[in-house]
């Protein structure tokens, strides 16, 4: 009986035991997680994605070189079975580069989209007022103002671009003059642009 | 002991090659977005292809086929394989390529700015 519980609870047995213990959680967990993929309740869809809703190549990358690295290891680890599975002596300092260089590349692209959000935002420009009803023959003056509330210097234009029959906007001083008569569409668009990018707008009725 | 490193395994390959049928697989059908991978994010010019974009996938892919052969190769010995420096330095190349299309434009902004 004593050899019995002996040979029962052996180190050797104890091993094998938590072995299969560990293979059990391991399955089990890995099972759910796929499934969950699988179902959609781990949702993928954007796991490439920006904030902005398009693919990333840095992303891309760095999923494709995460796949390539674990599978080889994976691989090398187990061998071709004709020795027992055991762990590579060293990992090549080349590799760790790899994985450096491609999940760096990651954090420096995301660095640079943020800082171009808010670049983008900085250059927002609010143009006052931002509606106005102008009557035949009348004026408007608009402002183009930054975030700051300091006046920024843009190019003007409005939309459509008919000086006959909508009238014309200085294009430094935002200085606009309507036509002698209403036109049959009577909206206008002010546009403020810098580097040939709309930065701000504002829109006109006539009356 | 034998037996539980034959089921291990078996269970870690099941694991592996099923998640990676299923990203394969999300990404073949759509259902990973990879809509304007390619495309240049510039404001105004969100539709078209980005040259540095179209370098860095080429280099990825090849770089990863380069690999997945050399371990096709040693695995039998339990041997990860070395990168070779050719390779590394056109990888980090293409990467400085990638980045630097993405900061020129930005730097070129606050330049622009600056003299103005």
């Amino acid at each position: 009986m004593v050899d019995f519980v002996r040979r029962l609870f052996s180190m050797y047995t104890l091993m094998v035991l938590v072995g299969y213990t560990l293979l059990i959680l391991i399955g089990w967990l890995a099972a759910i997680v796929i499934l969950k993929i699988q179902r959609d309740q781990i949702d993928l869809t954007y796991v490439l994605s920006e904030n902005d809703g398009g693919a990333s190549m840095s992303r891309f990358q760095l999923m494709i070189f995460t796949f390539v690295i674990s599978l080889s290891f994976f691989l090398v680890i187990v061998g071709n079975g004709e020795n027992p599975p055991r762990f590579p002596e060293a990992i090549p300092p080349g590799v760790l580069a790899l994985l450096g260089i491609s999940a760096s590349s990651y954090l420096v692209s995301k660095g640079i989209q943020q800082n171009t959000e808010e670049a983008a935002a900085a250059a927002a420009i609010a143009v006052t007022p931002s509606a106005a009803k102008v009557a035949a023959g009348g004026t408007q003056d608009f402002v183009a103002k930054d975030f700051a509330g300091m006046t920024a210097t843009v190019t003007w234009s409005i939309e459509p671009n008919d000086p006959a029959v909508y009238g014309q906007i200085d294009p430094k001083m935002g200085h606009y003059v309507a036509p002698a008569a209403v036109p049959a569409a009577k909206h206008i668009t002010v546009k403020a642009t810098t580097s040939g990018q709309v930065v701000g707008s504002a829109t006109i009725d006539l009356s | 002991m034998a037996t539980l490193r034959v089921v291990a395994t078996y269970e870690i390959t099941i694991i592996l090659a099923l998640l990676l049928v299923i990203v394969v697989g999300k990404l073949l059908n759509g259902e990973i977005v990879t809509d304007g991978l390619l495309h240049t994010k510039l404001p105004g010019s969100e539709h078209q292809i980005s040259p540095a974009r179209v370098q860095l996938l080429v280099m990825t892919l090849a770089g990863a086929w380069e690999y997945v052969t050399l371990v096709l190769k040693d695995y039998p010995l339990h041997k990860m394989p070395e990168m070779p420096n050719s390779l590394m330095a056109v990888f980090a190349g293409s990467h400085a390529v990638y980045l630097g299309s993405k900061t020129l434009p930005i730097l070129l902004t606050k330049l622009r700015s600056v003299i103005r």
